[in-house]
């Protein structure tokens, strides 16, 4: 029983899931290991560095040689103090770490050092998109292992990468569906790229995942079996893998079979999980007090300096432009979760120009200068989400929306010129001076269209008076099509009514 | 072989000048740079002759050796050096980049340090020459040092004898004036019992006080790199140098060794002897009687120059021994995990072997019994099912253990007992029952536990005892300085006794830099 | 003390990844059982009330409970690559070798 019950109904779109559903309740938690984004290793300072030729960066410690000794890496503890800040977990006062000691080439001293009984953040929670609530047990620091490469009858040891600080983020058994295991790595792994606790590269192994699942009949209070499979490092193939084992033990559990526990892994290309039981007993990996590192004390006083330089978090930012910023909730709530966008919204309205307001920042980056990106991303050849930095940057922006602001020229031009600024790579004052774009803002050249305007169309001048108000944004449009998109939108606004008025019968 | 008469078995003068102290070679060294060549000659020569017999060292880097010392010889002494051109030996288990560290094991045959330990650097950093390296029970673990692939390491007192162990070669290497000063590590008494068998000075520091970085590990809760000489300034100097916080091991002390040389008086000195652990010895047999007679001499003796001597009991110290070999056998268990084959030493040359039988097969074949035997029993004590029973006892009473000698310390400021419960014993004694061997330790490892410094210092002795008789005294975790200087009075007081081995006297003996004349 | 079974000391063997003859295996049980019933002292040993320190956690250094131990994050690679390999029973000059590990990766 996981003691704490989501009142929200439980649902998937996966027709195998559905199925054991009706008879099961799915009981998943995930222990997600994250690569720690420091300069050196946890316990050994030769450098962290991913695709540098093989066994250049070490040192005595990182591969186990006699008398060499671990020495703990400030900065790895500052990250995992972020990451527990971030998702609401106690600090305790003091955490020590314990040996984990198994044989394998990859981990040269023959132990793993790792965080069994004090771990150094406790209790935490992770929020779902659907509103659940995750609770996460422990975040605990430890060292990676080397690499292996598999070659004809030999395996190759690169031991770069042993020794490279990780978080291990476990989660209770409170997720439900696959879906929700996604969305739960997805969040944390926003969380951790947004913290600058990891880079997040998947690809590069910065963010591995392992998920535990069961099947617990429903009804009853004592857990399923649950079997682990491990090191799945894609959002969409955790998603898979977790479905198909869902599957599997429903078969085992209704043809009168009995789970077993296992570790297993997952084939994408087949879509299948597959078993990696030892041919040897279970591991016994003999945890005892690491007896090379003292106990990890964290002053409270750290524990803010941590706090002061972590950028904010989404739900802050979130807060934040919804009351200085009089941003919409859904605005907000969207900006919140965006990284180079936010921190480009944000430089723009630190030095906001006269005349504009934040809300049409967000408007123009919403209509405009997203649609550049994507149109950046597409010349790339890559998705959007990897550009990591806006194509308009905000001093260019900035330069643009000057122009905005003392009604040189309107929103609406404003597009043009930057798009011109894209395409040429040309600052927006060379582009508006050249161009002759400036908006016209003198009442009587634009009283000028509006009579034409309303001259053409007097019929529909008789609808607007007989009570059809919407008529005026049909004469505006008209007005502004004529203008050639040049007349200051104010102010067609003003004469129009004007004008107006003057006919009124 | 026939010993010699008794009236010539000690020759007390000869120890002035047969054995040069660190602190006079380092100063005539400073003062006659161009003298270190010839003398450095002369010694690594002697020794290669005088070795054979005791098994003292297993390597002398000669061609090293020459090259430093001409380099320190025309550049002459700087600043800091206080141990400029001093010849010392290193336990063949630290690390210094090209000399063997073998560890007396089959495992790490032809294996050469890859990096320098921070004792290491500090020494050489305060002028010191590292110029061979001793011989050992393999990775630390023995006694005797009888476990060693390169053979047993011979008592220079009596041939047929051990040395002690582990650390049996640095101790036999200070006893014949190789070098002044030696190193070894002691984890349960492994410096402080051969000092004992070889009457010159052992020095356990406390836990945490010279960085164990380059130390290959056994105990890493109870290891420390311990210096063996003949005389108390040597240690001081020597403590000095290698001392001291080092950011590359965690758990060295913040509190620097400050030297307390001079300030301390035996009057007024309040001298503890844990009554239960030595009646407990004596009435079972197991005290041998010159020790006895050593220990109640000082004691006599100790009294007579004004210091207080009372009985105290260490509470939790019955239990030392188990929790002792607990501890370190599970640590060692996991600390020699490393020794696969894999990254540097032996690995099995048997073909078609898959990893977990090469593994076995290449430790197998490395690893001699007592090594085996150890790690046996450290996985055995942290295993499933039986790791709350065996190490997590083990644990408690060890920490009960050094709340004990918190306690007793309130009421005296240094503890003295044996070091050994018998002088040196016969080489290829059999023993089937490994307990008993263990008890060789039973003095010596509570220091350990609790993680206090401690030194045994050879015992005055009559002239119808051969054997060399160590006593010990241990004092607070952080007292080092302090009990050095206490050492300093036992010397001034005559209260121990730096002798002279037989052989020094009948073969070539070393050149006397402090002479214009040579040899003596 | 009760006696350890056979397939434990066989099990503790395979665990420390030694190779053991039988003889050498039921050796290994004889010593470790004498070492044991020696320790059984051990056993029926009860700590003073407040002697001990979290049964879980060792106490390094006396009164070093308030000091943290820790580096900067600097990089350092105090080994080269060459001299490393060179000491590896087996390598390419790139990698340390092994026989193939079966099962994948770790």
């Amino acid at each position: 029983m996981n003691g704490f019950t989501n009142s929200r109904a439980v649902e998937t779109t996966h027709a195998g899931v559905l199925k054991a559903l009706m008879f099961y309740d799915v009981v998943i938690g995930l222990e997600v290991h994250c690569q720690l984004a420091t300069r050196s290793k946890i316990f050994s300072a030769s450098a962290n560095s991913f695709g540098d030729e093989p066994n250049t960066n070490l040192d005595p410690t990182c591969v186990g040689l006699p008398g060499a000794l671990p020495v703990l890496n400030d900065a790895c503890v500052d990250l995992a103090l972020r990451m527990g800040l971030a998702t609401q977990c106690e600090i305790p006062h003091r955490s020590s770490f314990e040996r984990k000691n198994y044989f394998y080439p990859d981990l040269p001293k023959g132990y793993q050092i790792t965080q069994l009984h004090h771990p150094i953040c406790r209790n935490g929670s992770i929020t779902l998109s659907n509103g659940k609530s995750v609770r996460i047990d422990r975040i605990q620091l430890e060292e990676d292992a080397g690499k292996n490469v598999h070659t004809g009858n030999h395996s190759l040891c690169d031991y770069n990468r042993s020794g490279v600080g990780l978080i291990e983020i476990v989660s209770h058994p409170d997720l439900e569906t696959p879906e929700d295991a996604a969305d739960y790595l997805r969040k944390l792994h926003a969380l951790a790229v947004h913290l600058g606790v990891s880079e997040g590269d998947m690809e590069r192994g910065h963010f591995r995942a392992d998920a535990n699942v069961s099947l617990k009949p429903k009804g009853s209070s004592v857990l399923g079996q649950r079997t682990e499979t491990k090191n799945v490092n894609s959002f969409r193939f955790l998603e898979r893998a977790i479905v198909r084992e869902i599957e599997r033990q429903f078969q085992v559990l209704q043809s009168g079979g009995r789970v077993v526990m296992e570790t297993r892994g997952y084939d994408p290309e087949a879509d299948e999980g597959f078993s990696q039981r030892s041919k040897e007993e279970a591991h016994d990996y003999r945890y005892f007090p690491e007896p090379d590192l003292p106990p990890l004390f964290v002053t409270p006083e750290r524990v803010e300096r941590v706090r002061a330089s972590m950028p904010e978090l989404p739900d802050q930012r979130h807060k934040r432009y919804v009351s200085a910023c009089g941003l919409s909730e859904k605005d907000a709530h969207w900006l919140a979760h965006t990284r180079a966008p936010a921190a480009w919204f944000d430089a723009v309205i630190a030095r906001l120009p006269k005349g504009m307001e934040p809300r049409m920042v967000v408007s123009f980056l919403q209509s405009d200068v997203l649609r550049v990106q994507r149109e950046a991303a597409e010349r790339r050849g890559v998705a959007v989400e990897d550009l990591t930095e806006m194509v308009v940057s905000a001093e260019a922006a900035l330069g643009l929306l000057a122009f905005v602001g003392d009604g040189t020229i309107s929103l609406r031009m404003a597009k043009d010129v930057l798009d011109e600024m894209f395409t040429s790579g040309r600052a927006a004052a060379d582009i508006v001076r050249e161009k002759g774009l400036v908006q016209v803002s003198d009442e009587h050249t634009i009283a000028e269209v509006v009579l034409r305007v309303l001259d053409t169309h007097s019929k529909s001048v008789v609808e607007y008076f007989a009570g059809k108000e919407k008529m005026i944004a049909f004469f505006v449009g008209q007005t502004m099509k004529l203008g050639g998109g040049k007349l200051n939108p104010a102010k067609v606004n003003a004469v129009l009514l004007a004008e107006l008025e003057k006919r009124r019968p | 072989m026939s010993s010699p008469p008794v009236s010539e078995r000690f020759a007390p003068h000869l120890a002035q000048i047969c054995f040069h102290s660190a602190s006079s070679l380092a100063s005539h060294f400073s003062s006659s740079p161009h003298s270190m060549l010839s003398y450095f000659e002369s010694l690594m020569s002697s020794v290669e002759q005088r070795n054979p017999a005791v098994n003292a060292l297993t390597s002398v880097q000669k061609e090293a050796t020459l090259e430093r010392v001409q380099r320190l010889a025309s550049r002459g002494p700087q600043e800091g050096e206080t141990l400029f051109g001093v010849p010392i030996i290193l336990k063949e288990n630290i690390q210094k980049v090209g000399f063997p560290v073998q560890c007396a094991s089959r495992i790490l045959e032809g294996y050469r340090g890859q990096f320098d330990a921070t004792a290491v650097e500090r020494l050489e950093r305060a002028g010191a020459v590292l110029y061979a390296t001793a011989n050992m029970d393999e990775f630390a673990m023995g006694s005797s040092n009888e476990n060693s692939v390169h053979g047993p390491v011979r008592n220079p007192y009596d041939l047929s004898r051990v040395s002690g162990g582990s650390s049996g070669g640095s101790a036999v290497a200070c006893a014949l004036g190789f070098a002044p000063v030696t190193l070894g590590s002691d984890t349960g008494g492994s410096v402080r019992q051969p000092a004992s068998y070889c009457g010159v000075y052992g020095f356990k520091p406390s836990y945490g006080r010279v960085s164990r970085y380059g130390l290959v590990a056994y105990g890493s809760s109870l290891d420390q790199i311990s210096p063996y000489a003949r005389t108390a300034a040597d240690l001081d100097i020597v403590l000095q140098v290698m001392a001291g916080e080092d950011p590359r091991d965690a758990t060295t002390l913040r509190e620097p060794y400050v030297s307390h040389w001079g300030r301390l008086r035996l009057d007024g000195v309040r001298v503890g002897i844990p009554r239960g652990l030595v009646s407990h010895a004596r009435e079972s047999g197991k005290l041998h009687p010159s020790v006895a007679r050593a220990l109640d001499k000082m004691e006599a003796e100790l009294r007579a120059a004004g210091a207080k001597v009372i009985d105290v009991e260490i509470s939790g110290i019955d239990v030392a021994l188990p929790a002792y070999y607990l501890i370190a056998c599970a640590e060692a268990s996991s600390n020699l995990s490393r020794f696969d084959g894999i990254r540097f030493g032996r690995r099995a040359h048997e073909k078609n072997l898959d990893l977990a039988a090469l593994y076995a097969r290449s430790r197998a074949e490395g690893f001699g019994d007592e090594v085996k035997r150890r790690i046996m029993l450290g996985t055995f004590a942290l295993s499933e099912g039986y790791a709350e029973a065996y190490y997590g006892r083990a644990q408690a009473a060890r920490e009960a253990l050094a709340s004990g000698f918190k306690e007793a310390f309130q009421t005296v400021d240094v503890l003295l007992t044996p070091t050994a419960p018998t002088p040196a014993f016969e080489l290829g004694r059999v023993e089937d029952d490994p307990t008993r061997v263990y008890f060789n330790d039973i003095f010596t490892i509570p220091a350990n536990l609790a993680r206090l410094c401690a030194v045994s210092v050879p015992a005055p002795l009559a002239l119808t005892e051969f054997l060399p008789v160590g006593l010990q005294f241990c004092a607070p975790q952080g007292k080092d300085a302090w009990l050095v200087d206490l050492v300093r009075c036992l010397e001034e007081h005559s209260l121990c006794e730096m002798r002279c081995p037989p052989d020094a006297c009948t073969v070539p003996a070393l050149p006397n830099p402090l002479s214009a004349g040579g040899l003596v | 003390m009760e006696t350890l079974p056979s397939q434990t000391v066989a099990r503790l063997a395979r665990t420390a990844r030694l190779e053991l003859t039988p003889e050498e295996l039921e050796r290994s049980g004889h010593d470790l059982q004498k070492i044991l019933a020696a320790f059984e002292s051990l056993s029926t040993f009860v700590p003073r009330e407040g002697s001990q320190g979290p049964a879980d956690t060792v106490r390094l250094n006396e009164g070093s409970e308030a000091r943290g131990t820790s580096r900067p994050d600097n990089v350092l690679n105090a080994l080269d690559k060459a001299a490393f390999l060179a000491q590896a029973p087996d390598s390419d000059g790139v990698y340390v070798r092994v026989p193939l590990i079966l099962g994948g990766g770790s």
